[in-house]
């Protein structure tokens, strides 16, 4: 492992790196001579211009990854962090960062002078491998709707991009980050002083899917009516979306996906995301429907987060030809676990509500619980109440109603409010979490779920 | 979009409202959105903004959808000379694997008799020199592209 130094202000790529004195003038500089394990200082003096395309390749694994850390150049290494170091491509060019490497403190800033459609950041991990950026911006610079951010790749299979405390700037409409592969964000978000965006992200090419999951990230800096994903760019890829305690751009129209989802592969699960003061927003989208955080039409004694009462409102989309049981349905995430400690004979209940004279039947609603039903092993069991009750049950019986309820419920806005619940009856075999799905198998239907799971 | 409406709005406790937006396009398909509002949001204007970006975003999804099908093209809400002006700005500002995506499936197209050389080269809006270099180049592209799919190793 060697230490090598980055320092603009009096570096040149023909010294060899080691101290301060002999170091690099360009990141790229040290990319090219470093070797796994390396540590990379960057001077918090280093102010960086290259007007060509740059390409940063650390030379590392997954096990050996190489550290590029801004540090203060007081001292040789440096003992204290510093996250001002600057790099600025001023020209129609990009600059492609690949390898294996942990990033701290840098502000990359593409297009600022001179750039064009082709000033893109290209953030692309070797395969299995991660870039992980940390106190750094990344800004759009450039007026050109071509220019592209892209984090992880199209092609390298098990790559992880993690930003932690990073922010994006956009320079022009039509600007968007193409995401490949798996990509983690944690806090950060979009820096104030961009242009507003009509779509956030979109995936690469390719079938390499894409896992993104991001987690107190500001998007307030984000156009209104911005979409935040453009489902439809690439239809090969397999794609989750999980946004959880993040904040939306104040008094927010847009939608998480840009148009309707087009496939099985595509699923967003925003969490606790909101433009007001909430702690119970929701929002789920697949191709089977939506299901929303619902706060009017809620269960007397349901679920709530202590102040307000909290249904799911789950809507199912226009498909009579899809929603043929027991195929596909609508799911809902997990319930809200509960642990269990009986092994005897329990009842799991969830109440649902639904406006209509016509009772649900057990081919169009029904609950799946997952229990440890086998002694001595943490195997889970499943069981539903559907037609086919469950593993081995007849799912060609007759449908049947499902129980009729007399839970109270406030029902504004509902013509014929309909109570029923969902049951199922079990013996686990030992302790642990009880954890319940509702599945919606209805074209065009709305039902609302208490997501508290009552057990007797 | 041949109509949009906003079938159900579901009032929340704080002030705010679920939305539920139907678009129907111009092939008659029905597309819902659903959002958040709050406060003092103005619905209808929203739907209008809406059914104005749904309406292009769905023509766009249809170009991809149509670039992705090695066949004559299949069109709901394009014509062909939408199309062809779509592709042509695809191309245009198009990078790496697309601008090779593109270019092989209007050379496949053209020896497949689905578009002729003057209609391509109406949509570039070239004269026949120019079309016949920028010809040349997508040829040379599909060649190389198809290269790499039918590579296999030893």
């Amino acid at each position: 492992m060697t230490t090598l130094y980055v320092r603009s202000t009096d570096g040149s790529d023909a010294d060899n790196g080691t101290t301060w004195v002999l170091a690099k003038a360009s990141i790229a500089g040290a990319a090219a001579i470093d070797v796994a394990g390396d540590v990379i200082y960057v001077s918090d003096a280093h102010a960086e211009v290259q007007t060509t395309a740059q390409s940063w390749a650390f030379a590392a694994t997954r096990a050996n990854p190489v550290r590029i850390i801004g540090g203060d150049d007081a001292a040789e290494p440096p003992t204290s962090a510093a996250a001002t170091w600057t790099f600025n491509l001023n020209a129609s060019a990009a600059l492609t960062i690949s390898g294996c490497a942990y990033i701290y403190g840098g502000t990359i800033t593409l297009g600022a002078t001179g750039g064009g459609t082709g000033s893109d950041l290209t953030i692309q991990p070797a395969v299995d491998c991660f870039l992980n950026f940390e106190n750094c911006k990344f800004r759009m610079a450039a007026t050109s709707a071509g220019a592209t951010l892209s984090l992880g790749s199209a092609s390298a299979t098990q790559n992880e991009t993690r930003l932690e405390n990073t922010t994006i700037r956009f320079g022009a409409l039509g600007q968007l980050i193409n995401i490949g592969g798996k990509v983690i964000w944690n806090q950060g978000g979009i820096e104030a002083g961009g242009t507003a965006l009509d779509t956030l992200f979109m995936t690469h090419g390719g079938g390499r899917g894409a896992d993104w999951q991001f987690t107190g990230v500001d998007l307030s800096g984000l156009g209104s009516t911005c979409d935040l994903v453009d489902n439809a760019t690439n239809t090969g890829s397999t794609s989750r979306f999980v946004l959880r305690n993040c904040r939306l751009p104040d008094s927010w129209t847009g939608t998480v996906f840009d148009a309707p989802p087009q496939g099985g592969n595509w699923r967003s699960e925003i969490h606790n995301t909101d433009f007001a003061d909430t702690t119970y927003s929701f929002y789920i989208e697949d191709y089977f429907g939506t299901i929303v955080d619902e706060t009017t039409v809620v269960r007397t004694g349901g679920a709530s987060d202590g102040t307000t009462p909290i249904s799911w409102r789950l809507t199912t989309a226009n498909l009579a030809t899809a929603f043929q049981y027991p195929t596909l349905a609508l799911e809902t995430p997990e319930l809200p676990a509960r642990w269990n400690t009986t092994l005897s004979a329990i009842t799991v209940t969830v109440e649902i509500l639904h406006d209509s004279v016509t009772a649900l039947t057990n081919k169009e609603v029904w609950l799946e619980l997952c229990y440890l039903g086998v002694a001595g092993r943490p195997l889970a069991l499943f069981k539903e109440d559907d037609a086919a009750g469950d593993n081995g049950g007849n799912l060609l019986a007759a449908a049947a109603d499902q129980t009729a309820s007399s839970a109270a419920w406030t029902t504004t806005g509902l013509t014929n409010p309909h109570k029923q619940k969902l049951a199922v009856t079990v013996t686990p075999a030992e302790i642990g979490y009880l954890q319940a799905r509702v599945h919606l198998s209805k074209s065009n239907y709305t039902v609302f779920v208490d997501p508290l799971l009552t057990v007797s | 979009m041949q109509s949009s409406s906003i079938v159900k709005v579901w009032p929340q406790a704080d002030g705010s409202a679920w939305v539920i937006e139907e678009h129907v396009d111009e092939a008659g398909e029905a597309h819902r959105r659903q959002y958040k509002a709050a406060a003092g949001v103005n619905h209808n204007a929203v739907l209008t903004a809406r059914a104005t970006r749904l309406d292009e975003i769905l023509r766009r999804n249809e170009m991809r959808r149509i670039l992705s099908e090695e066949r004559p093209p299949v069109f709901k809400l394009l014509n062909g000379a939408q199309l062809l002006a779509r592709l042509r700005e695809l191309y245009r500002d198009g990078k790496a694997e697309q601008v090779a995506r593109v270019a092989t499936w209007l050379m496949n197209r053209l020896d497949a008799g689905d578009v002729t050389d003057l209609q391509l080269r109406t949509a570039f809006g070239l004269t026949v020199t120019q079309w016949n270099t920028l010809k040349a180049k997508m040829q040379a592209l599909r060649a190389d592209w198809q290269a790499v799919e039918q590579a296999a190793g030893e």
